[in-house]
């Protein structure tokens, strides 16, 4: 098992490596630079040559792609164009509210979807599963930043159920231990910080829930109906045993394989940041962050941030990976 | 319980799919048989004959929705008779496993993937026996053990993948013995097995019925099994018994030209070089309905007019325990295939020792 997991990390190398060239000749296609979003329009060209220049913009593409290989392998991701912070120190200050949008996102989108799938499957042709197949039929078509919008509107401008935006009201005071505003909540026992920031998360939570949701229902009920109509489970039935255990242990069990690959993928796109959800209710994460160092043409963020998404995008397939040998022995064998 | 009672008395049993708008298929239609303990009887029939489902239908396993079953099965029971097809399913429960086991064709589908063996085992012992922990453990590799799966208490560790084709099929006849039961159903438990592990596993299945006198339902398509294997036989077409008979007549005296059909279409080794096998001609789909007259007429070479004047009856030949459903069956005209399948009877015997 360790074998396998250096032998996945070291894989890494060459996808960084792959991805950073690709980012490269991306960003140097990319119509317009920095200098555009830092200057006024009617700056002259003179002064945009001078800012380009500081910048080492001007340079040679493979030399600039070499000095920041360079400074990569010294854990130096570069500085922000625009607020001079290190990208390093920019990244980890909005992880943790893009984690917990995240983990929100996909408790919401299991705890509601796993039932929500089995149920369909068990009752097959019947309204529940009607109901299920087309409700995740309309959350996969409804655009995420729509719903988002909707909830918004809806929910907290209308109705005030909920917050609009943000990660916590301005009246509330925190601690900060780790910046991950619920955890830190729960570990001073500020009990109004926990009960707010979770207001402010739901909004997003659930947009972000969406296809997720939508997924993972379809996925549970055709994964339930497949296994239900297996041998082993008919084994199960002949040996006499009671409904809950051949539900459980021999259908379930075996269901939930191909369910658990679809959840970890499914969390390696909502860690990477929501970019849209994020905008909408101004929720101070990855995902906005890129959007405006995207309008802003802020290379050192834009790769960064995107190298550092990728890299967790591959420790999530690990954990999926470890967590699927665990549950299934004849991937184990292997 | 008198020794003349049957430990299971089938009568009529029918099982129809579908309806609600569409026409019901037949699949077993008014199908007759007892069961004896320490007895091995046999259902015999090719593909889409009605073996599986008269099998499912006895064990309660048929889906409960758009099926419909029919007649009477009535199993002595340690608290009397009773009648399986109308035990409501809780009960059913109780019974599968206990008193009822079945053993089914393919090994490793019918295992659970991602349970151990061992774990497959004591959850059934758990169940019926209220064994638990080490106790049950121990008693689960004594039953592989007993099934002949060497080093059983690795075994109980592993999973069905990492076991033989052969050991899975001991492994699933542990499970069915495992309660003791007064009846097993083996539905072609040796179709996925090559050659020289199915005689092994027919060997088991005969030990077992012998030491424990249980009744054995051997559904199979494979008359070796049957030569080797069965006490009574029972031949099945589309969905009817044609012919019923102890082995010995029926080998030597086949009188369903169906019967007679699936004999000759066995490869011989004694055969006269070149000779030609005689299968069956066509299929099961150019059935005719019973009620028309001989469902099997249309493939039949003794197929007289007669035959389509409406649902043949079964009828005794001579002695009580020998019956047909056929209005023209095979006598003297079939002197030349009776000595050879004599000769097969024979060889089946010799076979059995």
């Amino acid at each position: 098992m360790l074998r396998f997991i250096v032998r996945r990390l070291l894989q890494l190398i060459p996808t960084l490596l792959g991805l950073s060239i690709l980012l490269f000749v991306w960003l140097q296609r990319l119509p317009g630079g920095p200098e555009n979003a830092l200057l006024p329009d009617n700056a002259p060209p003179e002064q945009r040559e001078a800012l380009r220049e500081s910048l080492g913009l001007d340079e040679p593409f493979t030399v600039q792609y070499f000095s920041f290989l360079g400074r990569i392998l010294q854990g130096d991701l570069g500085a922000s164009i625009h607020t001079g912070r290190p990208v390093l120190e920019e990244f980890l200050t909005r992880f943790p509210a893009t984690f917990e949008l995240a983990v929100t996102a996909i408790v919401i989108a299991v705890a509601a979807g796993l039932p929500l799938g089995y149920l369909a499957a068990r009752r097959r042709g019947g309204a529940l599963d009607f109901a299920a197949v087309g409700g995740s039929l309309l959350g996969i078509c409804t655009p995420v930043f729509f719903l988002a919008f909707l909830l918004k509107v809806g929910l907290a401008e209308q109705l005030g159920l909920f917050p609009s935006a943000f990660r916590l009201s301005p009246a509330v005071n925190r601690t900060d231990i780790t910046g991950f505003f619920v955890l830190d909540g729960l570990m001073t026992r500020e009990w109004d910080v926990v009960w707010d920031a979770l207001l402010h998360l739901a909004l997003p939570g659930l947009a972000l829930a969406s296809i997720p949701l939508a997924v993972i229902t379809r996925m549970t009920r055709a994964s339930v109906l497949e296994v239900m109509g297996e041998d082993y489970v008919r084994t199960a039935n002949a040996k006499g045993l009671h409904r809950t255990t051949v539900r459980t242990r021999h259908v379930l069990r075996n269901a939930l394989l191909p369910v658990v690959t679809a959840v970890g993928l499914l969390s390696g796109q909502l860690f990477a940041g929501a970019v849209l959800t994020e905008s909408v209710f101004a929720f101070p994460g990855i995902g906005s962050f890129i959007y405006e160092a995207t309008h802003g043409r802020d290379y050192p963020v834009l790769t960064g941030f995107i190298l550092l998404i990728a890299a967790m995008y591959v420790v999530i397939n690990l954990l999926v990976d470890i967590s699927y040998s665990l549950l299934d022995p004849r991937v184990r064998a292997q | 319980m008198s020794s003349n009672t049957p430990l299971l008395e089938v009568e009529e049993l029918s099982v129809a799919f579908g309806g609600r708008g569409s026409t019901p298929v037949r699949a077993v239609d008014g199908v007759s048989f007892s069961l004896e303990e320490g007895k091995v009887t046999g259902l015999v029939g090719e593909s889409g004959c009605g073996k599986s489902v008269t099998s499912l239908a006895l064990m309660g396993l048929l889906p409960e929705r758009g099926v419909e079953v029919g007649g009477r099965a009535v199993m002595q029971l340690p608290k009397g008779p009773e009648d399986l097809l109308s035990l409501p399913q809780r009960r059913m429960r109780d019974l599968r496993g206990s008193q009822l086991a079945m053993i089914f064709q393919d090994p490793l589908s019918s295992l659970n993937p991602v349970v151990p063996i061992g774990r497959q085992v004591t959850e059934i012992l758990k169940r019926h026996r209220g064994m638990r922990g080490q106790a049950a453990r121990k008693e689960a590799a004594d039953l592989l053990h007993r099934v002949g799966i060497p080093d059983p208490a690795r075994r109980l560790d592993e999973y069905p993948h990492q076991l033989s084709g052969g050991m899975r099929q001991r492994a699933l006849i542990a499970m069915a013995v495992a309660c003791r039961p007064k009846l097993m159903i083996a539905d072609e438990p040796t179709t996925a097995l090559d050659v020289t592990i199915q005689a092994q596993i027919l060997e088991l299945l005969r030990d077992l019925v012998t030491e424990e006198g249980t009744a054995l339902l051997m559904i199979t398509h494979d008359l070796g099994v049957v030569a080797g294997l069965c006490d009574d036989i029972n031949v099945l077409y589309a969905g009817r018994a044609v012919e019923r008979a102890p082995r010995r007549p029926l080998f030597a005296e086949p009188t369903h030209p169906y019967t007679v059909g699936l004999l000759g279409s066995i490869p011989r080794l004694d055969a006269p070089r070149g000779e030609p096998l005689s299968p069956v001609r066509g299929s099961v789909n150019d059935n005719i309905d019973w009620t028309d007259g001989c469902a099997f007429a249309p493939r039949c070479d003794h197929y007289t007019m007669e035959c389509l004047q409406g649902p043949p009856p079964l009828v005794e030949r001579g002695d009580r325990d020998h019956v047909h459903r056929c209005v023209n069956p095979v006598g003297n005209a079939g002197v030349a295939e009776r000595t050879t399948l004599e000769t097969s009877a024979v060889v089946g015997e010799e076979e059995d020792r």
